[in-house]
């Protein structure tokens, strides 16, 4: 398990170190998605989560699902497109499983992408995306999780 | 969390921002142009903005709230007043002309560093600064409210979206407490004395602080003045461009269409009122909330009773708290609020605050 600034970011997983997201591909083809550690720290407990429904088309980059913590509402973007298959029920009855668990039970949505290959160049993963992690932190003035 | 202590000057001082005042709307308007800024915005076509809101007679939930479960939807068709939803979180509130609306719009490396609280907190308390010109001794109470005296008179929400960010508040000027009553559901059980009086003790206006209503315009200048000064920013009158049309358009669509007012559309019934008496050893607690039963949340709670705390302001500094907490977090909670906010409760016990809400939800 890799680790930047005390905040958790696996090393297995790719990621959209700008908008703070994680994919997981899976053996079937589908991918997870979800809120990186660092992003959970930033917004703090989470209170609501609205998925885009099963069946939408996502493109890259854009919302599948909105999250809000202390009355901050924040979208969460997609790494890639694709049409969703399957949304988090566990975590629409306790949005918090998403800062407790966030690689785990706390994912936000299942994907069947478009192009993943496409769409998943520019996407980081190992010690690209904890150096990644780091400028970012920096930049965002982060102290640590 | 660990995060660095920076004046919130340290990265912004150059920043030059945009005031502009977009006038009476009514309340699809007003979300259409949060949408068409935050999409200018994002594609480089607008700079910092600060923009004055007015609204018609209209009601506005948060983000994520449920129409059914916030307000009383008969009443508001009855009465012609427009429901529609904010881009940014929090609970619902009601707009007439009379409130003054502000609301920062800029990207998230044109405000200090920091986690959404610290945000939060600084945006907060440049607006405070700002009430405080007009002679009221408005401070920031977390997490997003800012309050006299433990009274409201300024609620705030915001949206991050990538880069982009849109921070809003409300000023009330003044408040009609019984009109609110009956478009907001609120933990009491009926609309009378008790329940005006109660929302009087947590809720107020600068009507009733300064003895009449400054004008807007005043208030304007206050926020500006609050804002100019906490953050070193330079801030001058301004235009939208022309090119915001085509974004504003994009959003009238998308907030007149059923779609956007049911994002969320939960049933009333998982959002019930809940009561109960508490007769602890050293004084009566009467707690009222309103329960969300599918996420196990406590959405807004009141205590009243025959029962002493100081400071005074202490029990409503718990209910903020409490806004919006799941209950397994609810004697952390208060055992914080009680150890932090060094309240003496005069025999009372965190335990028996707790034990009030337990009852109430049996």
């Amino acid at each position: 398990m890799g680790t930047v600034r005390g905040c958790e970011i696996p090393e297995d997983l790719l990621y959209n170190v700008e908008n703070n997201v994680w994919l997981r591909k899976e053996d079937d083809g589908t991918v997870t998605i979800g809120m990186t550690a660092y992003a959970c720290a930033l917004a703090g407990q989470i209170v609501s989560y609205t998925p885009k429904g099963v069946g939408k088309e996502i493109k890259k980059d854009k919302s599948a699902a909105t999250v809000e913590s202390g009355k901050w509402v924040g979208p969460l973007k997609s790494p890639v497109s694709g049409t969703i298959t399957a949304i988090n029920d566990e975590v629409a009855k306790d949005p918090s499983l998403i800062n407790k668990d966030p690689y785990g039970s706390g994912w936000i949505a299942k994907l069947s992408p478009a192009d993943f290959a496409g769409d998943s160049s520019d996407l980081k993963t190992g010690a690209d995306a904890l150096a990644a992690f780091e400028e970012k932190m920096n930049a965002d003035g982060f102290g640590g999780c | 969390m660990k995060l660095p202590l920076q004046s919130p000057r340290s990265r912004s001082e150059s920043i030059s921002w945009s005031i502009v005042d977009t006038g009476l709307l009514d309340a699809d308007a007003n979300m259409a142009y949060d949408h068409a800024l935050m999409s200018a915005l994002a594609n480089g076509q607008l700079g910092p903005t600060f923009r004055f809101l007015h609204f018609r007679d209209c009601a506005l939930l948060g983000h994520h709230q449920s129409p059914r479960q916030e307000l009383d939807l008969d009443f508001c068709a009855r009465e012609g007043i427009q429901v529609q939803r904010r881009l940014t979180g929090g609970g619902a509130i009601i707009f007439d002309p009379s409130q003054l609306g502000w609301e920062l719009l800029c990207r998230r490396s044109d405000l200090p560093p920091g986690d959404m609280s610290t945000l939060a907190r600084e945006i907060c308390t440049a607006a405070a600064l700002g009430l405080q010109r007009l002679g009221v001794d408005a401070q920031f109470r977390p997490r997003n409210d800012i309050e006299v005296n433990g009274r409201k008179v300024s609620g705030t929400g915001g949206i991050i979206d990538g880069e982009v960010v849109l921070f809003q508040g409300t000023v009330l000027i003044d408040l009609d407490i019984p009109r609110m009553l009956q478009i907001l559901r609120v933990p009491v059980e009926k609309l009378d004395a008790h329940a005006i009086a109660s929302v009087a003790e947590r809720v107020t206006s600068l009507r009733q602080l300064l003895g009449e209503a400054p004008s807007k315009e005043t208030v304007k200048e206050a926020l500006v003045s609050g804002f100019r000064d906490h953050f070193g920013w330079q801030m001058a009158a301004g235009e939208l461009p022309a090119s915001l049309e085509k974004y504003y358009l994009e959003g009238l669509e998308l907030v007149r269409s059923p779609a956007w007012l049911t994002l969320q559309d939960r049933p009333k019934e998982e959002q019930s009122l809940r009561r109960a008496i508490y007769r602890a050893p050293a004084g009566t607690l009467l707690s009222e909330l309103l329960w969300d039963e599918r996420g196990k949340r406590i959405r807004q709670i009141q205590f009243t009773g025959d029962f002493f705390v100081q400071p005074r302001r202490a029990v409503l500094d718990l209910e903020a708290a409490l806004r919006n907490s799941h209950i397994d977090d609810l004697p952390q909670i208060v055992e914080q609020w009680f150890v932090q906010g060094e309240v003496d409760g005069f025999g009372l016990v965190p335990q028996d605050f707790v034990t009030a809400v337990q009852e109430a939800l049996r």
